[in-house]
């Protein structure tokens, strides 16, 4: 038989109060060198962002002087405003890259976003002269969108459908897709929007004909094909 | 920005609860690194070695019950020193019949059979009828390994000991929540001995925990009308100063729910009987209690609540995600999958990836899994499990969080809005 005493004085649940001290200073000599690991990281992100900045403003400067030399004599330069098309594109997902990181509404990305769209216009227009002048038959969307709190969700669902459409078409057809945010303060998206009679958004110009309001995906697979 | 800044101010706030809790249990480790696994000896031809009685209440366990006292059977212990009880109680198949077979071939067995009423009326039934220095309670759906009581037995050298408890794992795990559980279960076998250090373990589980008979005859029994018996029991053990210790290495297998329903309704009934319990003896937050009072409970909370913020959190920040791919889903339809993969890039993959790991919030994710990745493979050391445990790993790293929280947050809405819990019939 196993003695037992009632036992009721709890001498051995003493708290070990240097163990408590001991335990803190680890977790917070830890945590601390944690958290200075953790700076370290987000500056060095941080100086990404900044150069990714400054790439994005010597690009644009080049791909302007680029267009002003495929002007000259378009027909010669379908290849170079084609491949220009594709080097604005990525332009364009360093930006949304950027916008991730920093925000859609960050003034640094307002400010990026303009020479960029001066550049997108630009290039809708070289590709317009071309399609009139040299025979091409490149389908060119003007999409105009919003990030406005009214506007944005039909905006991304628009995007979604003009990628997919794009991807879709990737192999039948030269599809050129100019995003123009209609809230960046510029006189050339004004007067663009006006000329066009744009009146909702989101809206697209295919081939210089306005469609107001969202495009689903059936519309628009429908207006390409007939084009 | 405010939001993030909530966010970012409440992350860290739990990473350094949980660096801060881990690292008190390591060093507990540490202090008492000769005595983990090391169960006192004892000679099972003493004399003096403690009889026990071993009740296995049951419900609707005909599947079940011959494998359970099957291992009973097999217990490496003086039989002459072994009584065992099997209580159906009132049930609807055949686990009498099954019960009475095994007691035809083993005179030790004792089986009793009476109206339903619940697991703890159908225990105090057996411990009222017992006459052994100990009573051993096992659930009938639970398999005990061979040494596993001449390994806890030696703790009642301690005259302060009331209850030994075992090591639970999840027999044979099969599928996602069967592995998922697994994880979970051999988490707790590291930290269970921890407590038992520390003397604040707050539950003496079903399968295989030892009792002397002694304080049931002076505090009474099961409270039958308890959701957790076995967490009242241990509390009001602790309420009168006793200890509770820990075998590491005493292995109780036992059959975990193997379906999302059938979890959820175990856990509703765990966690909210565990908060109850907890109010009914709000005198053990008295740190006249030691590390029960002031660590044990308080991180259970401070754990539960953490949990709930960051899966809510997480759920809104990331809700913009899923809504974003349903819209997209909404307008594109199956096509999304499609023309996503065959445009697919790996430089995708690669910025994705460069994304997340320099994220410094992936810093406190890695350190956690290498704190974890530690506890599992301690646990499994020390138990002397050496089943394969990668899946269950994997399974418990992306996915335990997320339940945990949705578990506590489910009980106390459900509970909230009226439901019942417990069971219809008085299960088990």
């Amino acid at each position: 038989m196993i003695k037992h005493e009632i036992y009721s004085h709890y001498p051995e649940r003493r708290i070990n109060v240097t163990k408590y001290v001991a335990v803190f200073s680890m977790a917070t000599l830890i945590f601390i060198i944690g958290i200075i690991f953790g700076q370290a990281l987000i500056s060095s992100k941080q100086s990404t962002i900044v150069s990714t900045q400054k790439e994005i403003s010597l690009e644009l400067a080049d791909l302007e002087l680029q267009t002003e030399f495929i002007q000259r004599s378009p027909c010669n330069a379908t290849t170079a405003l084609n491949n220009l098309g594709e080097k604005i594109d990525k332009l364009g997902t360093k930006i949304i890259f950027l916008e991730n990181q920093i925000g859609k509404n960050d003034p640094t990305i307002l400010e990026l976003k303009k020479p960029y769209t001066l550049l997108m216009i630009r290039h809708y227009m070289l590709s317009e002269i071309i399609n009139a002048q040299c025979g091409t038959n490149n389908t060119l969307i003007i999409f105009v969108y919003s990030n406005k709190q009214e506007y944005i969700s039909d905006s991304e669902k628009q995007g979604y459908v003009i990628d997919y459409v794009k991807k879709k078409f990737l192999n039948t057809k030269l599809i050129n897709v100019y995003s123009i945010a209609a809230d960046i303060e510029l006189e050339m998206t004004q007067t663009l929007l006006q000329f066009y009679n744009v009146n909702k958004i989101p809206s697209l110009i295919i081939n210089e004909k306005l469609y107001s309001g969202f495009q689903d995906k059936d519309t628009l697979e429908g207006i390409l094909e007939s084009i | 920005m405010e939001e993030i800044t909530i966010y970012y101010f409440l992350i860290y706030l739990i990473s350094y609860f949980g660096l801060f809790t881990t690292l008190f249990f390591f060093m507990t480790l540490f202090e008492y690194k000769k005595n983990i696994k090391d169960d006192p000896e004892v000679d099972l031809k003493d004399p003096k070695l403690p009889s026990a009685t071993i009740i296995i209440p049951a419900f609707n366990e005909e599947k079940a019950i011959a494998r359970t006292i099957e291992s009973v059977l097999q217990l490496n212990y003086p039989k002459n020193k072994l009584e065992i009880m099997i209580i159906d109680d009132g049930s609807t198949d055949n686990t009498y019949a099954e019960a009475k077979k095994m007691a035809i071939k083993n005179p030790h067995i004792k089986v009793f059979r009476k109206e339903n009423g619940g697991k703890g009326q159908a225990l105090n039934f057996g411990i009222a009828r017992a006459k052994n220095e100990l009573i051993i309670s096992l659930d009938a759906d639970s398999f005990v390994s061979k040494d596993a009581l001449k390994k806890m037995v030696g703790y009642f050298k301690d005259s302060k000991v009331m209850a030994v408890t075992p090591s639970m794992t999840i027999f044979e795990p099969k599928g996602f929540f069967q592995n998922l559980q697994y994880a979970e279960y051999t988490l707790g076998i590291f930290l269970k001995k921890i407590f038992g250090l520390m003397n604040c373990i707050h539950v003496t589980p079903g399968p295989f925990s030892v009792y002397r008979k002694w304080f049931f005859d002076k505090y009474g029994g099961y409270e039958t009308n308890n959701l957790t018996e076995d967490i009242e029991i241990a509390l009001r053990i602790q309420k009168y100063g006793y200890k509770i210790e820990n075998s590491i290495s005493s292995l109780v297998y036992t059959i975990a729910p193997n379906t999302f329903m059938g979890l959820l309704k175990q856990r509703i009934r765990w966690y909210y009987g565990f908060t109850q319990n907890v109010l009914n003896y709000k005198e053990l937050f008295n740190p006249k209690y030691g590390y029960l009072a002031v660590l044990m409970l308080p991180i259970a909370f401070i754990s539960v609540l953490f949990s709930i913020l960051i899966f809510l959190y997480f759920v809104y920040q990331n809700i913009h995600y899923f809504i974003d791919r349903i819209v997209q889903f909404s307008v594109i339809g199956n096509s999304l999958f499609i023309v996503e993969f065959k445009n697919f890039k790996l430089s995708y993959l690669w910025d994705s990836f460069v994304n997340t790991f320099t994220n410094p919030l992936i810093l406190i994710v890695l350190v956690s899994v290498v704190f974890t990745l530690s506890i599992l493979i301690i646990a499994k050391k020390k138990s002397g499990d050496k089943r394969n445990m990668i899946l269950a790993t994997i399974y418990f790293f992306f996915t335990y969080w997320f339940f945990y929280a949705l578990w506590w947050i489910y009980a106390f809405v459900y509970k909230g809005l009226g439901g019942k819990i417990g069971w219809g019939k008085r299960k088990h």
